[in-house]
């Protein structure tokens, strides 16, 4: 019997099959249900997880879309699904790496439980966090290399996934990565690059 | 604030990204067109293409870590019942299985592959039917494969009951040629393959299992032909980012050069693999080793660096007492009898351009045939000249570098030439001598003289060669370029030559065959020949003496280099009381029978030559070769000391373990670091090269970390050379 989100979720991604250029709320309400399955499912892994292995994200996203999206996905609507995962991934994992960082910084914050804390390798929650607002930059100047950031990194798409996420080729994806990846890196280590004083 | 010129970099970078990286800066600077602030936007994203895939590749695994197994092993997969695991790869797992549903028995291997491509079954039904034809008795079988309930796909293949090449080799204790002889069912299973079209893309001593028969005769099994094309992804693009990011898991030290890149692969990467298979066969060492596990840095060594001669590493490994002894025989069984056509077969197999290794697997096959029959090999060393260009390409700076070596060159030859005899018929000739060495650096002249041709006018020599005391002054400046390229091989036939022409075009006691002698000497002690090497330089010394004076500078070169080979343990007197010439060159001398040839025994109590060589202009040049780290806290930290450094200073660790010390201008070695100068002048330092990035507490850093070399520090030396003796001595 599919949830209420699962759904909403199969007619949203209907709506966007149909109409590739639905309004923009189709895809926020896609991206909400999305977020909110990535959350709980996150929190639910790692609460009956043991030792020290981090949440495979990847995993994650395909359980969301069976759980969502069921069997009743055809391939381009698996591509939406997946394009708006990985952004929804992004923003999770996000959240998790601020309030870790945060925290280690001393700041006042919300305490993170542990289980919510090995969600984000804790060595990579700065370069994270550093990551988010180079992207957040760089999608003011070209929002489609964001977008494939998002499905490649995030959404531990391939570059054909991505291509079909995104309606590109899978050409573009590649360019789109590779020029990104060395931008991106360039912000992240630019500081760490300067000689400490 | 880059980020304004993204859409104009943009498409500069996608393209100029293709090309080799030779050709990148070129091309940046000609799209650019003229913008230079754009060239360095360009640039700089190309700098950081490399890194950036390795970085993201491994964060990536952090977060989207490889699926865990199921503890439980299904029961059955197919009709087959699965017995135990027998082994783990990157993919997933191995199975034991047999079918007990048959009336004979069948022991199968399935290959349970955990992390996949997610159209993997879709291809293994395209692909199957080319695999399953592959009929050999070198190559396990593919018998089918499908997918578990879960999703999982798998491969069964025909179970070899055996063991790995080398593990077997080494346990029956092999020879030379009994090696040669079983890997030649290797060639001939790869090359059955190839002609079946298919590649097999990951050879490496795990996929090569050799199985004994009842007879006691043992037979080469290839496993998993063409399974890492299946579980690849499908487009060539993305295989190259797969293992660029290090996400697929083909083992590095196993890649062939065009693996690194996004070329589609052919037969020849498979000619590469067999070469390194073959490499680490005979010499129980991979071309390659990497400490760091930087991709990029296995990468640009692959493609880059050329391996140490297969006899070179069997050699070196007999004289440690601290390794193992030698796998399969005796110490020092190896190194003679690869010395020659073995190294040259496996050097060609491995050559970075596909078209220039063996055509085929069934040509490498029949030089090893050839090799075992004692009949001339095809395969022959690179030319001198390709060597010396393929060095000048391979530095960092690229073309600016080629530049400066190409201006040293032939400054160089017009200053030995012209300091021989003034006349304008003399500058003439230097002239022209410097055309035929400008033609070194260009690909497409034909190839420069090599050194047998010098020794007897042969056609096609540059007319100006056919001149005797021309062709002198082109062996004494190509001796220069090859000692600064450290092409020691090709320099040790040079100057048997060189001497030879010195001594029929001079007299005994002039200053060429003096030099020809000095140089011939400190050739032997580089080349590790020890009475060779003491024979010509004591023939060096009292040549010195009598023909520059006996306080001379060659006079106190050819003394240093002597005691280096009669007494090692003299090293670092030798390098102290020779030290104050360095500061005052004396004109005459600048060239580079002013080397000093010293060295520390080493472990074996073998001389291990190291050079200090006092270069044009004055510059010291300090050459350390592996075997240079004597007694050193570990083997990752070598500590050098000098004598007192001349002013302005510059100081490079090149990934050879030279250390180029430079007053004017920097160049020499592969992936030189380049460190500002602030040594204090007159002070002692001792230099410490650490490849790992364990700073010594307390220690400052100095200079910048180079891929191969992750800080060279430099520590006055307190207390003066006692306590660089007890560090050596720790």
């Amino acid at each position: 019997m599919p949830s209420p989100a699962s759904r909403d979720v199969t007619r949203l991604l209907q709506v966007l099959r149909a109409h590739p250029e639905a309004p923009a709320d189709t895809r926020q309400a896609l991206y909400h249900h999305v977020y909110a399955e990535l959350h709980r499912l996150a929190r639910y892994h790692r609460s009956r997880w043991n030792g020290n292995d981090t949440l495979n994200t990847t995993a994650l996203v395909h359980e969301a879309y069976l759980k969502l999206a069921g069997g009743e996905g055809d391939y381009a609507s698996r591509g939406h699904f997946m394009a708006v995962a990985s952004k929804a991934i992004r923003q999770v994992l996000y959240s998790y790496a601020e309030r870790q960082s945060a925290q280690k910084r001393g700041g006042n914050v919300a305490v993170v439980s542990l289980d919510e804390a090995a969600i984000v390798p804790p060595e990579r929650a700065e370069a994270l966090v550093a990551l988010e607002e180079a992207l957040a930059r760089l999608e003011r100047v070209d929002p489609r290399a964001a977008q494939v950031v998002e499905c490649r990194f995030f959404g531990g798409l391939d570059a054909e996934e991505t291509a079909d996420a995104l309606g590109i080729s899978a050409r573009t994806v590649g360019r789109d990565w590779a020029m990104a990846r060395a931008w991106l890196f360039g912000e992240l280590t630019r500081d760490a690059l300067e000689p400490a004083s | 604030m880059s980020l304004d010129l993204w859409s104009s970099a943009k498409p500069i970078f996608d393209r100029v990204r293709e090309l080799p990286a030779s050709a990148q800066p070129a091309a940046v600077a000609e799209a650019c067109q003229g913008d230079d602030v754009l060239v360095l936007e360009v640039q700089r994203l190309l700098d950081l293409d490399r890194e950036s895939s390795t970085y993201f590749g491994a964060f990536q695994m952090d977060l989207h870590p490889p699926r865990r197994e199921p503890a439980v092993l299904p029961d059955r997969i197919g009709p087959w019942r699965v017995v135990r695991e027998i082994g783990r790869g990157g993919m997933g797992r191995v199975l034991l299985a047999e079918r007990d549903d048959d009336a004979f028995e069948q022991q199968v291997a399935v290959k349970l592959v955990e992390l996949a491509a997610p159209d993997l079954v879709w291809r293994f039904r395209r692909e199957r039917r080319i695999l399953a034809t592959l009929d050999h008795r070198n190559v396990a079988r593919l018998l089918g494969g499908g997918a578990l309930p879960d999703g999982r796909p798998y491969v069964v293949m025909e179970y070899v009951d055996g063991q790995p090449i080398t593990t077997y080799a080494d346990a029956e204790r092999l020879s030379v040629r009994e090696r040669v002889v079983l890997f030649g069912q290797v060639c001939e299973a790869v090359a059955y393959a190839h002609q079946a079209l298919v590649i097999h893309r990951d050879l490496k001593p795990s996929n090569i299992f050799v199985t004994v028969d009842t007879a006691g005769v043992p037979h080469v099994k290839l496993l998993d032909f063409g399974i890492a094309k299946l579980l690849e992804d499908r487009d060539e693009e993305g295989v190259g980012e797969i293992t660029r990011t290090g996400m697929h898991p083909v083992t590095p030290e196993y890649a062939s050069p065009e693996q690194f890149r996004d070329a589609p692969l052919t037969t020849a990467s498979d000619i590469y693999q067999l070469g390194v298979v073959l490499y680490e066969l005979l010499t129980g060492e991979r071309p390659y080793q990497f400490e760091t596990r930087s991709l990029a840095d296995a990468e640009r060594r692959i493609r880059e660096v050329t391996p140490k001669r297969p006899s070179h590493v069997a050699a070196r490994s007999a004289d440690r007492p601290a390794s193992p002894p030698p796998r399969g025989g005796s110490v020092g069984f190896r190194a003679r009898p690869l010395r020659g056509d073995l190294d040259r077969i496996v050097m060609k197999a491995l050559r970075k351009e596909p078209e220039r290794r063996y055509a085929s697997a069934h040509d490498l096959g029949a030089d090893l045939h050839r090799y075992l029959n004692g009949r001339p090999v095809s395969a022959r060393p690179d030319s001198p000249g390709y060597r010396l260009r393929t060095f000048v390409a391979r530095h960092r700076w690229g073309v600016a570098m080629a530049g400066v070596f190409l201006i040293l060159l032939v400054g160089y030859a017009s200053t030995v030439t012209v300091q021989q005899a003034q006349t304008a018929r003399e500058r003439d000739r230097a002239e022209r001598i410097n055309r035929v060495l400008l033609g070194l650096f260009d690909p497409a002249s034909p190839t420069p003289p090599a050194t047998p041709g010098l020794a007897q006018p042969a056609d096609g020599l540059p007319p100006v060669l056919a001149d005797e005391a021309n062709r002198l002054y082109y062996l004494h400046i190509m001796g220069w370029a090859y000692e600064r390229a450290g092409l020691w091989e090709d320099l040790g036939a040079m100057t048997e030559v060189y001497y030879d022409l010195a001594r029929s075009g001079y007299t005994a006691e002039s200053a060429e065959v003096t030099h020809a002698t000095c140089i011939r000497g400190r050739v032997y002690a580089r080349l590790g020949d020890r009475a060779a090497a003491r024979r010509w330089l004591q023939q060096c010394a009292s040549l010195s003496e009598a023909v520059f004076g006996a306080a001379s500078v060659e006079m106190g070169s050819a003394r240093a280099s002597l005691a280096l080979v009669t007494a090692p343990h003299a090293f670092a007197d030798t390098v102290v009381r020779y030290a104050p010439g360095i500061n005052r060159p004396d004109p005459r001398s600048s060239h580079s029978d002013s080397t000093l040839a010293l060295g520390p025994p080493n472990y074996a109590g073998e001389l291990s030559p190291t050079t200090v060589s006092i270069g044009y202009g004055g510059s010291l040049t300090l050459g350390f070769s592996d075997n240079a780290i004597v007694d050193g806290p570990g083997p990752d930290l070598a500590v050098y000391e000098v004598g007192a450094i001349p002013e302005p200073l510059r100081i490079a660790i090149s990934q050879d373990d030279r250390v180029y010390v430079e007053a004017g201008i920097l160049y020499g070695g592969e992936g030189l670091i380049d460190i500002a100068p602030v040594a204090t002048p007159g002070a002692r330092y001792r230099f410490v090269r650490i490849t790992d990035m364990d700073v010594p507490r307390g220690v400052t850093r100095w200079g910048t970390p180079g891929p191969d070399i992750d800080a060279v520090i430099a520590l006055p030396v307190a207390g003066g050379r006692r306590a660089s003796r007890e560090a050596r001595r720790r």
